[in-house]
């Protein structure tokens, strides 16, 4: 049975092949940080350590029907531990684009994706970046983060950070001043990530625990913008007890953020390739 | 894996219903009882500390039917504390190392599974198994080949590399064409061809580079590409008794491992061309090649996160002469993928029926860096009862490099050598090999003999000692021998070789990698069917 003649056969075989070799000559390429942030440093007198505080991250989506789970044990760790938890909802859920034209998707959210995960499946919790399954995966069900967080919340921290804000409500100039101190010496590489986030957002959400759609949803912890890198600006320098940097940071809200319900977040974690672990993490409210 | 095999089986089964075709195989396996020796450095690891032996085989099955155009084959692998894949580090795991079938329509043949395939010399693409080295880079996937004409072929094919019995992530594409055409003139020929691979990352191996670059200094950042494409154009042109082979291979730029380990994104070449001359009407035979190969950057694996052997789809093998002696196998050089200049030249002459002169230099530089050079020249004198081969070589090796030894000398051997095999009768003969290496650097001067007994065709027995009599690195003159008896029946073939062996740099086909010392015996099994 011959279906194609040796010409044809011919043919196809060499478009076939070309068609492979040049398909996709260009890329977009991975999210690589070619900018340098500018900061200070220098010793000091090493202070004392700061009690911890566990950076929750829930890789979510409004078009995501289980992701509301991770919205309540965000909340739930919240209330259980106050002042000891930071948390960021990074909407990052494949369909959110075509669900809602007023999405949440961040490029940054997306990002990070291929820097913790990537995950398959949402909702996808993150505590501190840590691999607590020591199974390879950072991501953890929403089950598990309150027993996670029984043990994170005791732990020490080799970092303090104090974050300083100055805004203007006319201009809605943000500048946020990020001070990252030492208190032990680290070996492994370092970063420095400060983020903006909002709470308050009302916009709708699939909520299979709502039985479908939920038009007022109010989403909260809302990732709007990394003031760094995604990944975050290294704190080059070793990195010994009593160093200190300074990191200064000014940028304009856009006018569809609400500035009263925004918080800006800096945590300090390791950058190594099997390491992503957060250090240490602080919040300071975007006005204060 | 139990449906491959159930699809293997039947096409087996099936074949053999409806034709005749033929089954073959092989089986090879090895096992090695270590014995520990703090002197020579055979010490410290698991081997010697605690698990005392480890083996290693694979059986290979192939069943090929003519008539119906199938052919297809699989191979076990087994690997017990196996010391082949990282010297000093166990392995252990079995399985199906290889299975491929494979069908002929027309012109046309397809073949699906573990794959072995060449482009031109290998410069662009070679998927290929080395055993002594633990490499077995097949490619996992399909490929498609097609006859244009009696002179001109088409190879497509795409897939993942081997790793063990996984795979790495990466997927490869890639194609050849190769011809000949022919000239009225059967003096001169013209074989010219043209080879493309195009390799794409993973997110896992790019998150890891991502990782890395995001954590230099800003001006050594940069945006690293998945797509990694490569291709070369090569041709051989034949005139009476000259040969010329030319090859051009360019990739496009990637991040690749400079020397420090740092990622740098790089585009690659390389450069290779061989000139010969041979004749029949110089003496009983005269033959002189010249060998050139220029490498820039031309690192080619599946991800810069291999290292060592692993994940790689080229073949570049080093540019020199490939020693087989003791002693003049002792420093041997890898090839340089970052960047070398090699060239060398080797002529042979036959002035008489029976007599044989010849004469090899090779030399490799690396920008203004001496790296190798190599002057060697023998004599062979063939007559019906005795061989005599005399010879002598220098050699100039910059350990720094090659072994990665900072602040070592070049070191410069000088080495003559002899070996004689004489004939007793037709089945009983001797093999006598006597080997000096002069040398003031590294591990000093040498002394190397060798006793070998053969009772044809079943019996080998031999004794060797390498004697490192002005020692450098040692406060002993140490001892390096071994113990060897083959006895081979019918197409099986049984060794046990009780052997001390020095560290250094182990060479198969060109391709080397560094062997820690071993103390022990060794036993094999060959066989065939």
């Amino acid at each position: 049975m011959k279906i194609l003649s040796n010409n044809n056969l011919t043919r196809l075989l060499f478009a076939g092949s070309i068609f492979f070799m040049f398909s996709a000559c260009e890329e977009v390429g991975p999210a690589i940080n070619l900018t340098d942030t500018d900061y200070v440093t220098y010793l000091e007198t090493p202070e004392a350590a700061q009690d911890k505080v566990v950076l929750i991250e829930d890789f979510t989506g409004a078009a995501c029907p289980n992701c509301p789970d991770g919205h309540i044990v965000v909340a739930d760790a919240i209330e259980n531990y106050p002042g000891k938890v930071v948390a960021m909802a990074e909407f990052n859920f494949p369909s959110d684009p075509l669900y809602i034209e007023q999405n949440m998707v961040t490029s940054e959210a997306l990002d990070l994706n291929g820097y913790l995960g990537p995950v398959s499946a949402w909702p996808a919790m993150f505590i501190d970046r840590k691999d607590f399954g020591a199974d390879g995966e950072l991501e953890e069900l929403p089950e598990n983060v309150a027993s996670i967080m029984a043990t994170q919340v005791t732990l020490s921290s080799p970092v303090n950070i104090y974050i300083e804000n100055t805004y203007d409500a006319v201009t809605r100039i943000l500048n946020t001043k990020v001070i990252v101190k030492y208190t032990s010496a680290i070996a492994s590489i370092n970063n420095l990530s400060v983020s903006l986030t909002e709470s308050g957002i009302v916009a709708a959400q699939i909520d299979d625990n709502a039985g479908g759609e939920v038009e007022d949803y109010i989403h909260n912890h809302v990732l709007r913008k990394f003031l760094t890198f995604f990944s975050g600006d290294l704190l080059p320098e070793e990195n010994t007890a009593g160093r200190v940097y300074e990191f200064e940071y000014t940028y304009t809200l856009p006018e569809n953020w609400n500035a009263d319900n925004m918080y800006v977040i800096a945590f300090v974690h390791n950058n190594d390739t099997d390491s992503r672990e957060v250090l240490q993490c602080a919040e300071r409210k975007v006005g204060e | 894996m139990r449906k491959i095999l159930g699809v293997l089986l039947l096409v087996f089964c099936l074949s053999g219903a409806y034709g005749q075709g033929s089954f073959s195989g092989d089986l090879q396996l090895n096992t090695e009882f270590y014995q520990s020796d703090s002197s020579i450095g055979a010490t410290g690891t698991p081997h010697y500390d605690d698990l005392l032996s480890s083996a290693y085989g694979w059986l290979s099955t192939f069943y090929r039917n003519d008539q119906y155009g199938i052919e297809a084959g699989v191979r076990f692998d087994m690997f017990n504390n196996s010391n082949l894949h990282d010297p000093g580090i166990p392995y252990t795991d079995a399985g199906i190392g290889r299975w491929y079938i494979s069908k002929k329509i027309d012109a046309l043949r397809i073949t699906g599974g573990h794959i072995y395939e060449q482009f031109g010399t290998g410069i662009v693409y070679w998927s290929y198994e080395e055993r002594p080295l633990g490499i077995d880079n097949a490619l996992y996937g399909l490929e498609i080949e097609y006859a244009l004409n009696e002179n001109w072929t088409v190879k497509v094919l795409g897939g993942q590399m081997k790793n063990l019995f996984s795979r790495f992530d990466p997927v490869l594409k890639g194609g050849t064409v190769e011809g000949f055409i022919p000239t009225k003139n059967q003096q001169i020929t013209v074989a010219p061809g043209l080879s493309f691979i195009n390799r794409t990352l993973d997110q896992d191996n790019m998150n890891i580079i991502v990782g890395q670059i995001n954590s230099y200094e800003l001006e050594d950042r940069f945006v690293p590409k998945y797509n990694m494409y490569a291709g070369s154009i090569f041709n051989t042109l034949t005139i009476k008794d000259f040969s010329w082979y030319a090859e051009y291979a360019l990739k496009s730029h990637e991040a690749i491992n400079d020397i420090s380990g740092q990622l740098v994104d790089e585009n690659g070449s390389v450069i290779y061309t061989s000139l010969s001359y041979s004749t029949s009407k110089i003496g009983n035979g005269f033959g002189v090649t010249g060998q050139l190969r220029i490498v820039d950057n031309w690192v080619m694996r599946t991800s810069p996160n291999e290292t060592l052997l692993d994940g790689f789809i080229d073949y570049l093998p080093s540019l020199t002469k490939q020693n087989s002696l003791r002693l003049t196998a002792r420093y041997q050089a890898v090839a340089q993928q970052l960047g070398e200049f090699a060239y060398q030249i080797n002529a042979t002459f036959t002035p008489k029926k029976g007599y044989n002169f010849n004469a090899n230099f090779s030399k490799i530089t690396n920008d203004s860096l001496d790296l190798f050079q190599e002057i060697i020249v023998d004599f062979e004198m063939r007559k019906p009862n005795y061989k005599l081969l005399l010879g002598g070589q220098l050699i100039n090796y910059n350990q720094e490099v090659f072994e990665n030894e900072p602040d070592r000398p070049i070191v410069k051997t000088i080495t003559p050598f002899a070996e004689l095999t004489y004939k007793f009768s037709r089945k009983k003969s001797m093999r006598v090999e006597l080997q000096y290496q002069n040398c003031k650097q590294d591990f000093g001067s040498w002394v190397y003999g060798l006793v070998e007994y053969n009772i044809a065709p079943k019996w080998s027995f031999a004794l060797s000692d390498m004697w490192n009599y002005e020692p450098l690195r040692t406060e002993e003159a140490l001892h390096y021998y071994s113990v060897f008896t083959g006895y081979t029946h019918k197409s099986s073939r049984f060794t046990l070789n009780y052997v001390k062996q020095i560290a250094g740099i182990v060479c198969t086909g060109g391709v080397c990698r560094f062997e820690p010392a071993f103390s022990g015996l060794k036993a094999g099994m060959i066989t065939t069917f």
